[in-house]
């Protein structure tokens, strides 16, 4: 997994920031990793990075995934701005194929999770700002509601119907076709 | 799986359940998940939600083509949609409309979401358009390039020229313009939902002007803006040499005809108008003079100072001599967007070319007989423009008796290979040729063997 860019690892080296969970376990990661996520980019802009950034909404369990996904894309960022200078060599355009289907890989296999870690992904992604995770997994959410009854959903999801029954019947006359 | 409680999916904060994941969800399925619960059916019918569904799918989409077709079978019409993504590509049937009322004496109007099927039949017409009867000389209707005439796909033929447009407030109104008598004044006929109680006819608020009456049959007007656009055949003095276009617009709020401004010699060229991102756009086609089309864009809606310019230029004789080869005997070609830097254009022979403005290169990347059979008498305008997804409602309540028969469409019909352009006008390339040739100074008699 960390083929790519071995050569500024050393670069990235110096800045490294430290990122503590709700549960008060350190991660360290490079900067180029953790400014993935938004709200950490402005935390380090801002300067108040010293002494490690306190996440008290994300449990360790979820920030190693998080941190996980965050280092495979860093490195495909950087692959991108690297390659884009000589984008019409045909050799790269291969290389980067090969490369953006490793990520769809990655990216399949991140998604097997349970459901409840899946909703944690997505309030860790919103919370830490990081759009390419919260498209990933909203996604994920949203392909499982496609092409679901009401009540499939509402027992996917554990969600109550608090409509009444004549509410509902007029709901579903409005949008018939949509059941059809 | 964990051995607990599975989460209820609206402890996720509501904000990211409905902007992050139901805005994704595709119309049908989004509408359905209104009866899921209170709350869902509250967020998705909120206007917020309208709007952030749309900017999603804007967003992702590639575009998407619509075309429309004779129904297998006969006697409807089918209408289906397409992307224009890597080779493999196919078409999807949206729907299929009966042939509606298409024997019928009155002239109806239906107002139809494609992507849900969910469509209303407006009241009949409260004063009627003159018709031409059979035989009916060929005509100028339709989308059918600037002097070309030619018969009437089904008689007896209104004359009249009906466009859906968007008040600045988002009220839809549809306008129709038309002949009380084939040589007559035009008048104007707004359908509106007015204080809810369903749509209704009525006379348009503002004067029609006299020019009116030089609009094109069955063409419709250009929607943009809060706008109708519609170019006019100028031709109130017959005796006179001809005169240029002329472009009549119409607020759809305030229901008044207004001008816009074109240089003469401009205007002279203009074969179509259209929306190209946003803008009214016109095509001139400088072919025979100048082997190139040029696009031009009006800016300064809205303000007294507008004004035209040259969007770009299409030069066909820098082109592979297969590709512009494909443009000689078109009679119409109308720009659609632009998508990753490429400018789509549609053709009158239901294909559409992407032109890459900055690499001066054109590639065809639709041609609607790889998809479907295209009968050469098609009963009906064929024609190519862009397709959107909305899950906006026609409000059916109160409106007219839903005659229209509407099947959602089922099918997916892959690309097929098709012999190499069967409509060609063998007669109009060969002539063209020949002046080529001539022109590169050929010897005579080796033109006239071609």
């Amino acid at each position: 997994m960390a083929s790519a860019g071995s050569g500024d690892e050393k670069a990235a080296a110096a800045a490294m920031i430290t990122l503590i969970s709700s549960d008060n376990e350190k991660f360290e990661v490079t900067e180029a990793t953790a400014t993935l996520s938004q709200t950490i980019r402005h935390m380090i802009e801002d300067g108040c990075t010293d002494g490690g950034v306190p996440l008290p909404n994300v449990t360790s369990k979820i920030l190693a995934r998080v941190i996980e996904y965050c280092k495979k894309h860093a490195t495909a960022a950087a692959g991108e701005e690297g390659s884009s200078s000589s984008f019409s060599d045909a050799a790269f355009l291969e290389v980067d194929r090969a490369f953006l289907e490793e990520l769809e890989e990655f990216d399949d296999a991140f998604l097997e999770v349970d459901r409840a870690t899946l909703f944690d992904l997505i309030l860790a992604a919103n919370y830490l700002d990081i759009k390419g995770l919260l498209n990933l997994t909203c996604q994920k959410v949203a392909d499982s509601v496609k092409g679901k009854t009401p009540e499939q959903i509402r027992e996917m999801y554990n969600i109550v119907n608090d409509l009444t029954p004549e509410e509902e019947a007029e709901i579903r006359r409005e949008t018939q076709w949509a059941f059809e | 799986m964990l051995g607990r409680q599975p989460r209820p999916l609206l402890q996720l904060h509501d904000e990211v359940v409905v902007d992050e994941i139901l805005t994704r969800l595709p119309p049908g399925d989004a509408v359905r998940c209104r009866a899921v619960c209170r709350a869902w059916n509250a967020a998705l019918t909120s206007e917020r939600f309208l709007l952030a569904h749309r900017a999603r799918s804007a967003a992702a989409r590639q575009p998407e083509l619509l075309f429309s077709v004779p129904a297998a079978g006969g006697g409807g019409t089918s209408l289906y949609t397409c992307t224009l993504r890597g080779d493999g590509c196919a078409a999807r049937e949206l729907l299929t409309l009966a042939a509606a009322a298409a024997s019928s004496e009155q002239c109806c109007y239906y107002v139809c979401n494609l992507s849900t099927s969910e469509h209303v039949a407006l009241p009949p017409c409260e004063r009627q358009a003159a018709t031409v009867q059979p035989p009916i000389p060929p005509m100028r209707i339709g989308m059918a390039g600037n002097n070309c005439l030619r018969f009437p796909p089904w008689s007896p033929l209104e004359l009249s020229s009906t466009g859906l447009g968007a008040a600045t407030g988002g009220e839809h109104k549809v306008v129709r313009l038309f002949k009380s008598h084939p040589t007559g004044e035009a008048s104007c006929d707004v359908c509106t939902r007015e204080g809810g109680s369903g749509w209704r006819w009525r006379p348009c608020a503002g004067r029609v002007p006299p020019p009116a009456a030089g609009f094109v049959a069955c063409l419709p007007p250009v929607s943009l803006g809060g706008s109708l656009y519609w170019l006019l055949a100028n031709n109130n003095n017959q005796q006179q040499q001809q005169q240029p276009p002329i472009i009549m617009s119409l607020s759809v709020g305030a229901e008044q005809f207004g001008w816009v401004h074109m240089p003469p010699l401009l205007a002279r060229r203009i074969g179509n108008l259209t929306d190209l991102d946003g803008s009214l756009c016109a095509v001139a086609d400088l072919r025979f003079d100048a082997e190139r089309y040029a696009l031009f864009t009006w800016t300064g809606s809205g303000t007294s100072s507008s004004s035209w310019s040259m969007r770009c230029s299409i030069n066909l004789q820098s082109l592979p001599p297969a590709i512009s080869d494909e443009f000689v005997d078109e009679q119409l070609v109308i720009p659609l967007c632009t998508a990753a830097g490429k400018l789509l254009l549609s053709t009158g022979r239901h294909k559409v070319f992407a032109y890459d403005p900055e690499r001066l290169t054109m590639e065809r990347v639709f041609y609607a007989r790889e998809f479907v059979h295209v009968p050469r008498d098609a009963r009906l305008l064929l024609n190519v423009g862009l397709h959107e997804e909305s899950i906006a409602t026609v409000h059916q309540h109160g409106g007219g008796n839903s005659r229209l028969q509407v099947k959602m469409g089922t099918t997916v019909v892959a690309r097929r290979k098709v012999p190499h352009d069967e409509y060609r006008d063998r007669h109009f390339s060969r002539l063209r040729d020949l002046f080529k040739d001539l022109a590169a100074g050929l010897p005579l008699n080796a033109a006239t063997n071609c």
